[in-house]
């Protein structure tokens, strides 16, 4: 209607001024689009870096096992369950493993550990433990007596690449697991918990030591975004129902690692705060030019009054001078802020010095901001109300105007 | 009963610690078609007596009534209808929208009482061609001469026929020849129109054109006389 009319005309009137408190507004939006999908996006790659370090996106386990960690809670016959995994087209790698308890030694000293087996070709493609080789190679495909160890346990043991690895532990079936290798390579994750414990061999020899024949305790599963997880354990939970696979347990990384989810959203969380103060602070600013368009108009709300004007209607024009000048600072913001996420989302952004720190971890050093329709309409909630808020005092002040007054005021 | 009914009014302002006495017990009555001037020295109270009689502003004492409705009593909703309704004004200084056309401008008060954008539009032009500015519909007030911006404000206070066109030194800003147009503009709507003004002035020729001439000293009235018009054209 008019009231709209006059509201929009007004801003074309001191350009300088709205062409401010647009920038302001447009400003903040982009800040908010941009930084939320930079933490949207270092969040992927933390959880990128866990999954592929060990965990992958999901792992298939018998009921039981991720409570108990019994070796005798198996999965049985794991290549049976390949065809499954193979028909989903999100399901881009996964690996079988098992995770044996024992003891290792090299001479006279002896460390509690854990004994991965692995199918070298399949582990390749799934985790990163290619990347984390800091001496010696990783295992072929067919070498059955190699072990890789993890840096802190080598360290204790004062064990070297060829050296002869003695390890003992319980069988799934309760008898003695007993075996050598010889050390082809040392990883380093930089997860304290791995690199402590862990020594890596072929799976087939791990089960034919432990008594798990044609069995795995786990099988790993990378997909090609974690945004398909739920799906995917939701289509995987079905296939298996529908060819009567029981006993068989589907979890998403955040059910082996509910630590990391927990820490991403507090981290959320606290960010969300800070850019609601961020915006507030700028808001202030904004709340200023509004209130400025509000006393240029003061004599001419006097003339719109002695016309016979409401004074909630000049209350309402001045809120949606306001409103309007808002919103299009958040329109624009939100191009700007899309293209610049946009622009960074395809190149990356690397965190500066961190790049050698980063790689030796296996970690990608480079964040690519994930922009998605919650980080816009967040960023446009918070400046959306902030700026609204804003403009009630001028509008407020504008429906107490005594026509008198305002026109007097010139 | 007459159109418009001031009695014993009295209006003092508070300025910081001091009170000024505008008006000190003022009684007039207008009745339907004059065409008065109020006149007075700087500071006399023209301004008050017609922002009061607008009902701008409230009266400290006394009452004021506008064709039978007294402002005092009154809510502020109610007064801003009156304004609506009742009352057309013209400021010294136009006052007109400044981002509204001169057609628009015209259309505003219209558009406040909610009659329908066809009829708006048609009664508008109608008014603009009767003031002489059919050609400037379309021009904004910052690209007419003070004339024609005073001839939009007398076209907007007319156009939706108030009770009374109340203007406060409508020729205060123009030279003499382009007021006297305005003028004459405005003595022939009262006539053809038997529309209702009270203007204020302190300009001897502009006084000449009123059919009543009230004098106002230190807020109080000091001559009241009916006279001859110089006639309109
Ligand atoms: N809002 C106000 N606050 C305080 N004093 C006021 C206010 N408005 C008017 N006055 C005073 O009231 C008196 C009458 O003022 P008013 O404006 O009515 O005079 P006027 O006859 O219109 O004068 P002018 O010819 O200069 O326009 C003056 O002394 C003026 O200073
Ligand atoms: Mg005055």
């Amino acid at each position: 209607m008019t009231i709209v009319l006059i509201a929009w005309r007004n801003i074309g009137r001191n350009r300088r001024r709205s062409i401010l408190s647009i920038a302001a507004v447009a400003g903040a939006m982009a800040l908010l689009v941009f930084m939320m999908a930079f933490q949207k996006g270092s969040y992927l790659s933390m959880i990128n870096t866990t999954v592929h370090a060990h965990s992958g996106h999901i792992q298939l386990q018998r009921t039981g096992y991720f409570k108990d960690g019994d070796l005798a809670l198996k999965l049985d016959n794991p290549e049976a369950l390949s065809p499954i995994l193979r028909s989903i087209k999100e399901i881009v790698a996964f690996a079988p493993r098992i995770n044996a308890p024992a003891l290792v030694s090299k001479d006279a000293k002896t460390f509690g550990s854990l004994i991965w087996g692995i199918d070298p070709v399949a582990e390749a493609n799934t985790s990163t433990l290619t990347k984390v080789i800091k001496k010696g190679k990783y295992l072929s495909a067919e070498d059955k007596t190699g072990a890789l160890l993890s840096d802190l346990l080598a360290k204790n043991l004062n064990a070297d690449i060829g050296d002869e690895i003695v390890f003992i532990g319980q069988g799934a079936d309760g008898s003695m697991a007993a075996g050598k290798l010889f050390v082809r390579g040392i990883f380093k994750f930089g997860i304290n918990e791995i690199d402590r414990v862990v020594m890596a061999a072929h799976i087939e020899t791990i089960q034919e030591i432990f008594s798990l024949q044609d069995s795995a305790s786990e099988i790993a599963v990378i997909l090609d975004s974690d945004s398909a997880r739920p799906l995917v354990i939701d289509s995987l939970k079905q296939r298996l129902a529908e060819r009567s696979f029981d006993n068989i347990t589907v979890l998403g990384w955040n059910d082996i690692s509910p630590e990391i989810e927990q820490s991403i959203e507090i981290d959320w969380k606290t960010g969300l705060i800070m850019y609601a103060v961020l915006v507030l602070v700028v808001g202030f600013g904004i709340a200023n030019t509004f209130f400025m368009a509000f006393m240029e108009r003061i004599h001419e709300y006097g003339i719109l009054l002695s016309l016979g004007m409401k004074s909630l209607t000049v209350s309402l024009m001045t809120y949606i001078e306001s409103a309007l000048l808002s919103a299009i600072g958040i329109a624009l913001g939100a191009v700007v802020g899309i293209a610049v996420t946009e622009y960074f989302a395809k190149k990356g952004l690397t965190i500066p010095d961190a790049e050698d720190l980063f790689a030796e971890y296996g970690m990608d050093p480079v964040v690519y901001p994930a922009l998605s329709a919650e980080v816009l309409v967040i960023a446009t909630a918070i400046v959306g109300i902030i700026t609204a808020a804003m403009a009630l005092y001028p509008a407020w002040k504008a429906g107490r105007l005594e026509p008198v007054k305002a026109l007097r005021r010139i | 009963m007459s159109l418009i009914e001031v009695h014993n009014v009295i209006k003092n302002y508070i300025d910081g610690k001091n009170t000024v006495e505008a008006l000190r017990g003022v009684d007039i009555k207008i009745e339907t078609g004059e065409f008065t001037a109020i006149a007075g020295p700087s500071g006399s109270g023209k301004t008050t007596l017609l922002n009061l009689i607008g009902g701008l502003d409230t009266v400290t004492s006394g009452t004021i009534k506008v064709d039978d409705v007294e402002l005092s009593a009154v809510s502020i909703r109610r007064l801003s209808e009156m304004r609506l309704h009742k009352i057309g004004f013209v400021f010294q200084s136009y006052n007109l929208m400044p981002v509204l056309s001169a057609l628009e401008n015209v259309e505003f008060t219209m558009m406040l009482q909610s009659v329908p954008k066809r009829e708006r539009t048609r009664r508008a032009k109608e008014i603009l061609d009767k003031v002489g500015l059919s050609e400037h519909a379309h021009r904004r007030p910052p690209a007419l001469s003070g004339g024609q911006q005073q001839r939009v404000a007398v076209a907007r206070a007319i156009v939706s026929g108030p009770a009374v066109v109340l203007a406060d030194e409508p020729t205060a800003n123009l030279d003499s020849g382009t007021g006297a147009k305005l003028l004459d503009l405005m003595r022939t709507l009262n006539k053809t129109e038997n529309m209702t003004f009270i203007f204020s002035t302190h300009d001897p020729m502009v006084m000449d054109y009123a059919t009543r001439l009230i004098q106002l000293h230190d807020g109080a009235v000091r001559s009241d006389e009916m006279k001859n018009s110089k006639t309109a054209g």
